[in-house]
């Protein structure tokens, strides 16, 4: 490490307490025992975290007992133990993961098949309830650090490929101008959150 | 220290003594689970010492150890190289305590309020004779988590992994993915809060 600072004037705080740690090094280490001389007052400094840290060595916790050790790294290893089943899980799962993607492509294709013309935007809100709301990806996978997880999540996370859309624009209502009746389920008028606007589906460029 | 290696014959605990951290790890990767005594062995009392800092409870604390090992060996993936073995495991450990303590609360072991004043003199604490003061270190200890708890959890995490854990500035920068400057920024003022609660127990 190195602080290469000459310490014609006082070393910072933070500085004493590395040099009281053993953390410096150099002439960084060089430039503090020298102002330290000539400053013998602040020695009292330096030995304050010294003592600090002397105290907190002196109040470790007891050892657990050889019984208490040998039972945590049993269940270590009983917990990293590979699990065994009757069957080739590993090929059920690829097949089963294989057949829910499908199924999950399918899903977001045929719409895009079967949805009424582009042309088709509502003209005036309707009473209807708004659709659904359904989960959609907003970040990719780099984006997203998991810092913590609950244990019991562990086998219930998924993270995938985010869909390939088109180019995404968060407009309000009231940067919309309805043209022309599109989707009758569509109730626009609440809407004050801002939304998502894929300008494919509605005949856009 | 763990006295014996569970579950290893004396040539494999012999042989393992001899291998790097990453040799041990690649070992385990490719299914070789007899290298966990090691690594156990290795690494066991510092991560230990972190968690009984953080918890205050021996139960606890070995639950949090074993937490720590289980996520660190499973996620070997995410584990890049970028800093030792160590100071990733000692890092995934206090982070395991940590989420332990939310979810349990922390549990001290020893009660202050039967405590006499002279007993919480903070002078006392910080003088080399500490033992002839007659201030036991289960007390002392039980003031010090107590001062402890006045931290912010990442000044808490910073200062144990250094005072607890043994890891050098360096090494606790690894860690927590901080700079060495933010290390000692927050060992300092982490110092100096321990040093303004106990001050304020001093019999004046």
């Amino acid at each position: 490490m190195r602080y290469d600072e000459q310490q014609s004037s006082r070393p910072s705080p933070e500085q004493l307490a590395a040099y009281a740690d053993g953390e410096l090094e150099g002439p960084a280490h060089q430039a503090v025992e020298t102002w330290l001389t000539d400053h013998p007052d602040a020695a009292l400094e330096v030995e304050q975290h010294r003592s600090l840290t002397r105290a907190w060595k002196e109040s470790s916790a007891p050892e657990p007992s050889a019984e208490a050790w040998r039972h945590t790294l049993r269940a270590i290893h009983q917990r990293l133990q590979p699990r065994r089943h009757p069957f080739n899980r590993r090929w059920l799962g690829v097949a089963l993961a294989g057949l829910t993607a499908a199924a999950v492509v399918a899903a977001l294709v045929a719409p895009r098949f079967l949805a009424p013309p582009a042309s088709v935007i509502p003209t005036q809100p309707v009473t209807s309830a708004p659709p659904e709301e359904e989960p959609f990806p907003v970040v990719e996978a780099h984006e997203v650090i998991i810092i913590s997880m609950n244990p019991n999540d562990s086998e219930a996370l998924v993270v995938a490929q985010p869909l390939q859309l088109s180019e995404i624009q968060l407009v309000t209502h009231e940067d919309i101008e309805i043209i022309e009746k599109a989707n009758p389920n569509i109730k626009l008028e609440d809407w004050g959150t801002p939304m998502i606007v894929d300008p494919l589906a509605f005949g856009g460029k | 220290m763990p006295s014996g290696r569970i579950g290893e014959d004396v040539s494999d605990s012999a042989s393992h003594e001899l291998l790097s951290d990453q040799e041990l790890l690649s070992q385990f990767a490719h299914g070789d689970r007899t290298v966990l005594d090691e690594l156990f062995h290795r690494y066991s009392k510092p991560a230990y010492r972190v968690a009984y800092r953080l918890l205050g409870h021996e139960e606890d604390a070995l639950d949090a150890v074993q937490e720590g090992f289980v996520k660190a060996l499973t996620h070997l993936a995410g584990f890049e190289g970028r800093s030792s073995f160590k100071t990733w495991l000692l890092r995934v450990v206090s982070n395991a305590a940590l989420d332990l303590g939310r979810q349990r609360g922390r549990r001290e072991t020893l009660s202050l309020d039967g405590l006499d004043r002279n007993q919480l003199s903070a002078a006392s604490l910080l003088t080399p004779d500490e033992a002839d003061r007659g201030l036991e270190r289960a007390d002392l200890r039980a003031l010090l988590n107590q001062a402890l708890a006045t931290l912010s959890d990442v000044q808490r995490q910073t200062f144990i992994l250094h005072a607890d854990a043994g890891l050098n500035y360096r090494e606790v920068a690894e860690a927590m993915n901080i700079s060495i400057g933010t290390v000692m920024s927050r060992l300092y003022y982490a110092r100096q809060k321990l040093r303004a609660f106990l001050t304020e127990r001093a019999i004046v």
